[in-house]
């Protein structure tokens, strides 16, 4: 190994306990006083630095902070965001409910379901290209379902937003 | 044998603590801020350099920590929780108060602190309290985040991970923050031995 040992790995290899060293990088350690000069010198900063100095909190601290604990109120209970949820499914239901009642959706789906299927089996037999499928009300309500998984996944990233209130803001 | 001591019989450990000040147990929470305030205090300073606002700073942080305690799930470890609110709380004082960050102090100042905040021992001496100091000068003059990040690496024993997690870093940006940090420290601190590359 003719070049140095790159600083970056020297702190890498401290960092990990000066075990990680390569056969090669160790023979060159031992032929190389620059490099071991260098080692040296980081090797002398990391007892400096884990010792620096912290500043002291006064010994009754924790009873300092317990003493304002009356002024604030309890910790808050996880919700579980049960209610919400309860909320959620409720008004899809309802929902579902009213489409099926002016709509007749449920029939619609079933109807639906079979045609797919026979497209299905149809694309199957056939070699029309499958890009004809999007022509389907069939597909156009099946692509409905996942842009509802979306929409509820979002709003679940909203409530949760809404609930974990900001660290340290 | 204290409570907190992992070699007491006693020890009572971060989880059982945090689910007892869940529950309302105020004895749990103070042992869990004996358990913590070490590292809040290391954060706080490295960010505040008044020692009263940094005491009331951390007194803050615990009162955070209580409200928010019922929002903790577990998914990070308590000490990279409790870090990040401790930074954020002492960030937003600075943003707030707009008061004089430690970097912006004179080198003076950071010579007088650093000596005078060691306790004075029998194996005392005036050499290493002034290498002390000079570290503890250099160190200060480090960005906000280097500063933290040493802290967080060199005293608190957090890996890289940790260290990105509280202060909301990837590792590849830990690495090379703590590198860059510690080769200016050498370079100020080291004797200046030249490295010819051959």
């Amino acid at each position: 190994m003719k070049t140095h040992i790159n600083e970056e790995r020297m702190l890498e290899v401290l960092d990990q306990g000066d075990t990680a060293w390569t056969s090669v990088e160790q023979s060159h350690l031992c032929k190389c006083p620059a490099c071991t000069a260098l080692l040296d010198q980081y090797k002398a900063l990391y007892p400096q630095l884990s010792a620096m100095p912290v500043e002291n909190l006064p010994s009754d601290f924790s009873f300092q902070v317990l003493a304002r604990l009356p002024l604030i109120q309890p910790p808050k209970k996880e919700s579980g965001h049960f209610v919400l949820w309860l909320g959620l499914g409720l008004m899809t239901i309802g929902l579902l409910v009213g489409l099926q009642a002016f709509y007749g959706l449920f029939s619609t789906l079933v109807t639906s379901m079979k045609s797919l299927l026979a497209l299905f089996v149809t694309q199957m037999q056939t070699t029309k290209p499958i890009l004809g499928i999007f022509s389907s009300d069939t597909v156009r309500l099946l692509l409905f379902i996942p842009v509802c998984f979306g929409f509820v996944g979002l709003l679940d990233r909203i409530i949760r937003r809404w609930h974990r209130p900001m660290l340290g803001g | 044998m204290s409570l907190l001591d992992p070699e007491s019989p006693s020890f009572i450990g971060p989880a059982d603590l945090i689910q007892r000040s869940k529950a309302g147990d105020r004895e749990a929470f103070r042992l869990l801020i004996e358990r913590y305030q070490r590292l809040v205090a290391m954060i706080v300073f490295r960010i505040v350099p008044h020692r009263e606002d940094g005491r009331d700073l951390c007194q803050d942080v615990f009162l955070k920590v209580y409200e928010q305690l019922g929002t903790y799930r577990g998914e990070a470890e308590f000490s990279t929780w409790i870090g990040r609110i401790a930074r954020n709380t002492a960030l937003n004082h600075i943003k707030k108060k707009k008061v004089l960050a430690f970097s912006d102090l004179p080198h003076e100042a950071h010579l007088i602190s650093a000596v005078t905040s060691f306790a004075p021992s029998p194996d005392y001496c005036y050499e290493e309290a002034v290498r002390n100091a000079q570290l503890e000068r250099e160190v200060a003059a480090l960005p906000e985040q280097d500063r933290s990040m040493l802290a967080l690496f060199h005293q608190e024993g957090m890996n890289y991970e940790e260290v990105g997690r509280v202060l909301g870093l990837p590792v590849s940006s830990v690495k090379s923050h703590l590198f860059r940090a510690r080769k200016r420290l050498r370079e100020r601190l080291g004797a200046g031995a030249a490295r010819e590359v051959s």
